[in-house]
């Protein structure tokens, strides 16, 4: 019997790295293919042919894909949507870590008063940005390999509808990404460098709150995650 | 041997009907289709499930994961009130086409 099991999960894995089945058509299939394999028991088989002539009555799987991809189109974009945002994310941990040796690096070549004081708090903002993506990373990193196994997402996040979603994230990351920068280079051409200072250390607060708001999104998904998986586990006994 | 379009199109009155007369899950409802076609009408069993899937969205039919006898968990489907409604709509459809087909070819229906 164990073999049996393993033959199901290497079908499993299989339809798990298509990203058109969501978990609950995989454990629907697998209940379906287990029921096949039921009227097959008395057969003289061993347990790999059942599990092939099962699959083989699911029918073609190109075929098979294209129709659940007609049907899941809206959760398929969502779990693309995630894995951009998740592209995003590390991008942003990996450019704050760096800004943060560049401002410790600066520490010891400045000398006057004000600039250690900007440096200390830029120092102190990117600390705390950094310390929040590793966690997100780590999280990420966990959603990761239960996509590996079981390919859940999130029912919080299934149950928005994607175009919501995509106008609601894309053009923040679109902001964070290029807006900034433009806004930056028109606002301070006549500041002092005093004014610029000051301006640089609220927009790090700003880029500090968004990366706390997009770091509690992405913990709401991955506890779901973890939670759809241990329901997928349920239908084997 | 029933053409591909033609068992595509009929899936939705197909299911509905089977799921008027009660609860089921998949594999139970292409076991009575295959039975009650005496084998003509063949699925390619995974296809049911979009066409499922498709119903259950447009607020047709609902599902709910069970245990079942055997001890294994099931998705079993239920008709809903607006889907009974569309299987009188579909029913009502069906049989125009085939009473027209029917006046065309100057048959009584087929009993057989």
């Amino acid at each position: 019997m164990h073999k049996l099991e393993f033959f199901i999960e290497r079908w499993r894995d299989f339809k798990n790295a298509q990203e058109v089945y969501c978990n609950d058509d995989i454990n629907e299939l697998e209940s379906h293919l287990r029921n096949e394999i039921e009227t097959l028991d008395g057969c003289p088989l061993d347990d790999e042919e059942k599990v092939k002539i099962a699959v083989h009555r699911l029918g073609d799987g190109d075929a098979l894909s294209k129709e659940f991809a007609k049907v899941n189109q809206g959760k398929i974009w969502k779990k693309r949507l995630f894995w951009m945002l998740s592209g995003h994310i590390l991008v942003s941990a990996i450019g704050v870590l760096l800004s943060m040796l560049a401002a410790l690096f600066s520490l010891f070549n400045v000398t006057d008063h004000l600039s250690l004081k900007f440096i200390n708090q830029d120092l102190f903002v990117s600390g705390e940005m950094a310390l929040v993506l590793i966690a997100v990373s780590i999280f990420m990193f966990l959603v990761y390999r239960q996509k590996v196994k079981m390919s859940g997402f999130s029912r919080f996040f299934l149950g928005l509808h994607p175009l919501f979603l995509g106008l609601m994230l894309v053009p923040l990351v679109l902001w964070q990404l290029f807006g900034q920068q433009l806004l930056y280079i028109v606002m301070t051409r006549s500041f002092s460098p005093e004014q610029f200072g000051v301006l640089a250390m609220q927009s790090a607060l700003w880029r500090g709150l968004w990366t706390i708001l997009v770091a509690i999104f992405f913990m709401l998904c991955a506890v779901s995650v973890i939670r759809q998986r241990r329901t997928g586990q349920l239908i084997k006994n | 041997m029933i053409s591909k379009d033609l068992v595509a199109a009929s899936a939705r009155p197909l299911i509905l009907s089977i799921l008027a007369q009660g609860e089921s899950y998949g594999y139970e409802i292409i076991q009575r289709i295959k039975q009650l076609s005496n084998g003509v009408m063949q699925w390619k069993d995974g296809m049911l499930y979009p066409v499922l899937h498709r119903l259950q969205e447009q607020g047709l039919i609902e599902s709910e994961w069970r245990v079942a006898q055997s001890g294994r968990k099931r998705k079993y489907y239920r008709i809903k009130q607006k889907g009974r409604k569309e299987l009188a709509a579909e029913k009502k459809q069906w049989m125009q086409v085939h009473s027209t087909l029917l006046k065309i070819w100057e048959m009584k229906p087929c009993t057989s």
